[in-house]
């Protein structure tokens, strides 16, 4: 499932590529150079947001929502991290990015389907798919380095 | 206040506090990690409207805010909504189960409460 979905993100941006690449010429070099600028800076102030937040989480105690929800653990928020990196670096825009009550960290995003990675407090990573209506459509659990490698691809 | 046990029905209204920080709120729509049970839960907690006497007196304002459900979507999934009072609060219900799998779609039908209008009440 996350090599359709990464694949799918995959084929959109080339067809975005190939769009702004028709017209040629300078005006066109200086447009893609644009763009990619404005993505870099996009991708640097994406990260910033979610490293921040992450550092918000840290601080969290036990019972923070009142429902007794564990404080973060250091793994999780160690592999948050990493999986937020390596998501930003594939392009991939993170709408929200929330504690879980467990002790882990939920990312959320679409890539053409809503998807979520939670990071578990014992360093377990899961990516969920969902149809529009929030139903989820599946669960599966990957490494670090899954996210890594589909990332890469997805570039 | 009936200190009888209070059987919920599809039309009642559950309430859910939503911490304020950090945010759990984008664009208007809830986070499903709100509504997610952790390991060894019973169920989520919640309470149910109708045994509440003033909606403002039950969350601290300052920490969260109040998302509404109708208890009719989580007994549609499948899942109990059983009356589970507990020592200060009468109103406290738990949806029983582990709601991981239906957690997004509780979020995205739950209604934050305008703070506004709560005040009101």
């Amino acid at each position: 499932m996350i090599e359709e979905i990464f694949n799918k993100d995959k084929t959109t941006t080339k067809a975005i590529t190939q769009t702004g690449g028709k017209s040629g010429g300078v005006e066109s070099t200086w447009r893609k150079r644009s763009i990619a600028l404005q993505g870099k800076i996009d991708s640097l102030v994406q990260q910033k947001n979610i490293l921040s937040r992450l550092e918000e989480f840290q601080k969290l105690e036990q019972n923070w929502d009142g429902y007794n929800a564990d404080p973060l653990s250091n793994k999780a928020l160690e592999f948050a991290n990493t999986v937020a990196k390596y998501l930003i670096s594939a392009k991939v825009k993170i709408d929200f990015c929330a504690p879980m009550r467990n002790g882990g960290v939920q990312f959320e995003f679409n890539l053409g389907k809503e998807c979520e990675v939670e990071v578990h407090p014992n360093g377990d990573i899961y990516f969920l798919t969902y149809d529009e209506a929030a139903n989820l459509l599946n669960k599966e659990r990957i490494t670090l380095e899954q996210i890594q490698k589909h990332a890469k691809q997805a570039l | 206040m009936p200190n009888k046990p209070y059987e919920i029905k599809s039309t009642d209204s559950l309430l859910r506090r939503i911490p304020l920080k950090p945010s759990h709120i984008f664009q208007g729509s809830i986070t499903s990690a709100c509504f997610k049970t952790k390991p060894g839960e019973v169920g989520l907690s919640v309470d149910i409207e109708a045994l509440i006497n003033r909606i403002s007196e039950s969350y601290n304002q300052e920490t969260h805010t109040l998302s509404r459900l109708s208890a009719a979507l989580p007994m549609e999934l499948g899942y109990e909504c059983k009356h589970d009072p507990v020592d200060g609060n009468f109103a406290h219900a738990l949806i029983i189960g582990d709601t991981n799998p239906i957690a997004k779609r509780l979020a995205l039908a739950a209604q934050p409460i305008d703070p506004n209008a709560i005040s009101n009440f």
